[in-house]
């Protein structure tokens, strides 16, 4: 059984991915039940929302804590759209993706200048501003009391109501989220965010204008978390301020760090595994958040580099910060 | 006509003169070194050419255009390649895309065609790996492009920046201590590659400490001390030059 390890293990590989594939499409079928399903359709926009943010945080090494507040930014532009001009869902997502890329590219452009935990505090007080904003601006966004009534998802004369279209919905923007992503690695621009994470001023010195991939990766960023922003308006029915706080942003940069910065299959694991813990450990009531904070706290202690963090992508050391 | 030209450069760190006044030129299609004792100023001559510091005054000009206030990338892309001092790869990148990141100015490509595979992205993809190849085999490092950068040896690390520097197609290399922590043998080929360099058309500026390879290669040697530039001419002038002993070679013998 020597004959060609490289297909065999390509071969391997492939039917993995296609059992992966199967098993995610056939879930709805098999388990009939809405409460998971409804677990799954969570893990999905986490999913984005992490993948996403590990283009900024993992591949190109820039902190952000304000994966939410771009979270916000798309689900609030998604619910006026369709509220205020009726817009359906399919064509508020994309222009709900573009706004919030708009604001990762604005946000992109002090960002550039910093690193480490002064990345982190803009990034923070970014997310600061736009929830204060989401609050205050009652005459747009109601304040307090948030959108309700927004509009489902409708194909033609079939409307979502329980949650297997949503489900499919998500599995299909989650993998075409996971595909870029991982397309990105293979491109020059992949290889650029690497370089610019490794040695900064040696891409400057290769002729790299570090800033424009700064900027991008932000760009990118926030699209991801726009895209989820509009599916999870348009899924509640009703968003309100408190959702796209601060804390959820560190929760989704948690996802990024646990499941190995720079590892997509990381992100995407941590993603489900952060999902799901809370939930699973709804039986031990009021300690399970703390038991929630132990279990971050053991992965990080046993696996400081992360769940998943063999792949090159992934943050190895500090870079020197050598002389100059 | 000199390709570069330096006049009365000044550069102080905090209340430390770097560099007082240094004047220099060079001439296109030589190799000039520049030697000093440590501290005399000459990376941060290097520096303030490839452009991490903006000089405190003086004027550096590039075929008869200036350089100095321009962004490092784009001092690049007009055409000043440079390595350093102590090497500064990509080290989780393999060596094939060590080279390619200086190809991204050169090759044009689209971010959109390559995400979604279009048949144009495929080509590009193609000519990066290609020039990156070829320019490894200059420096005789093709056969370990698909290695990490981090996992060559120091000597193939050196080479390495050395290629990187060159997918820039640069007019003018920097070279910050090339020799540096170099067997004798490896000296010694270094030398070749730089003469091989020169030949192809590159103007080549040098730091460098190891005497045998400065005066065995050098046009042309400027001394700096204590950000003073203190002799300039050929290396059989300046070996013999008084104050260059005194200052810099102490009782050492050439």
């Amino acid at each position: 059984m020597k004959a060609d390890p490289s297909t065999s293990r390509g071969r391997t590989k492939a039917a993995l991915w296609i059992a992966l594939a199967v098993g995610l499409l056939a879930l709805p079928l098999v388990v009939r039940n809405e409460y998971f399903l409804r677990i799954c359709v969570r893990v999905g926009i986490y999913v984005l929302l992490a993948v996403g943010l590990n283009i900024v945080a993992g591949f190109a090494g820039m902190l952000s804590a304000a994966q939410a507040a771009f979270f916000g930014l798309g689900a609030y532009c998604s619910a006026l759209l369709s509220l205020n001009l009726g817009l359906s869902f399919w064509a508020a997502m994309p222009i709900s993706g573009l706004f919030a890329g708009i604001f990762g590219f604005l946000l992109g452009l002090p960002a550039i200048r910093l690193a480490h935990f002064y990345l982190v505090m803009v990034t923070i007080a970014f997310g600061e501003i736009v929830g204060l904003i989401f609050l205050n601006w009652e005459s747009l966004t109601k304040g307090p009391f948030g959108l309700p009534g927004i509009p489902p998802p409708q194909i033609g004369s079939f409307v979502f109501l329980n949650n297997t279209p949503y489900y499919y919905t998500i599995l299909g923007l989650a993998a075409l989220g996971v595909y870029v992503s991982w397309r990105i690695t293979q491109t020059q621009m992949g290889k650029l965010f690497i370089a610019l994470k490794d040695d900064q001023l040696a891409a400057e010195a290769s002729g790299i204008q570090v800033n424009r991939y700064k900027i991008t990766a932000f760009t990118l960023s926030a699209i991801y978390a726009g895209v989820a922003g509009s599916f999870f308006a348009h899924y509640m029915t009703y968003i309100s301020p408190g959702t796209f706080s601060t804390h959820e942003s560190i929760m989704i940069l948690a996802m990024v760090v646990l499941g190995g910065m720079g590892s997509i299959a990381g992100s995407v694991l941590s993603a489900a595994v952060l999902t799901i813990i809370p939930e699973a450990m709804r039986f031990i009531q009021d300690y399970r958040m703390m038991f929630f904070g132990g279990i971050i706290v053991l992965i990080m202690l046993f696996k400081p580099q992360g769940l998943l963090s063999r792949g090159r992508y992934t943050l190895k050391r500090e870079t020197q910060a050598a002389e100059r | 006509m000199p390709l570069l030209e330096i006049q009365d450069l000044t550069m102080s760190f905090g209340g430390l003169k770097a560099l007082d006044r240094v004047s220099l030129t060079v001439e296109e299609g030589s190799i000039v070194s520049l030697i000093g004792p440590n501290g005399a100023g000459k990376t941060t001559v290097f520096n303030l050419l490839s452009g991490v510091y903006n000089p405190a005054g003086g004027r550096i000009l590039f075929q008869d255009r200036p350089l100095q206030g321009q962004k490092m990338w784009r001092i690049a892309r007009r055409g000043i390649g440079r390595t350093f001092q102590n090497i500064r790869l990509f080290q989780s990148l393999t060596a094939q895309e060590n080279v390619r990141i200086s190809l991204t100015a050169s090759l044009r490509y689209s971010v959109l065609g390559s995400i979604f595979l279009l048949p144009s992205s495929r080509t590009a993809e193609e000519r990066f790996n290609d020039k990156a190849l070829e320019t490894l085999a200059l420096v005789g490092l093709e056969d370990r492009a698909q290695s990490i950068s981090a996992s060559l040896t120091y000597g193939q690390q050196r080479r390495l920046e050395l290629a990187r520097a060159l997918a820039l197609e640069p007019k003018l290399l920097l070279l910050d201590e090339p020799s540096a922590g170099m067997p004798t043998h490896e000296t010694a080929e270094l030398m070749e590659t730089v003469r091989g360099l020169r030949d192809q058309g590159i103007t080549i500026f040098l730091v460098e400490h190891d005497m045998k390879m400065v005066m065995g290669v050098s046009d042309k040697v400027i001394v700096l001390d204590n950000g003073v530039k203190i002799a300039e001419g050929q290396p059989q002038e300046v070996r013999s030059n008084p104050g260059v002993i005194k200052a810099y070679l102490g009782e050492e013998d050439l």
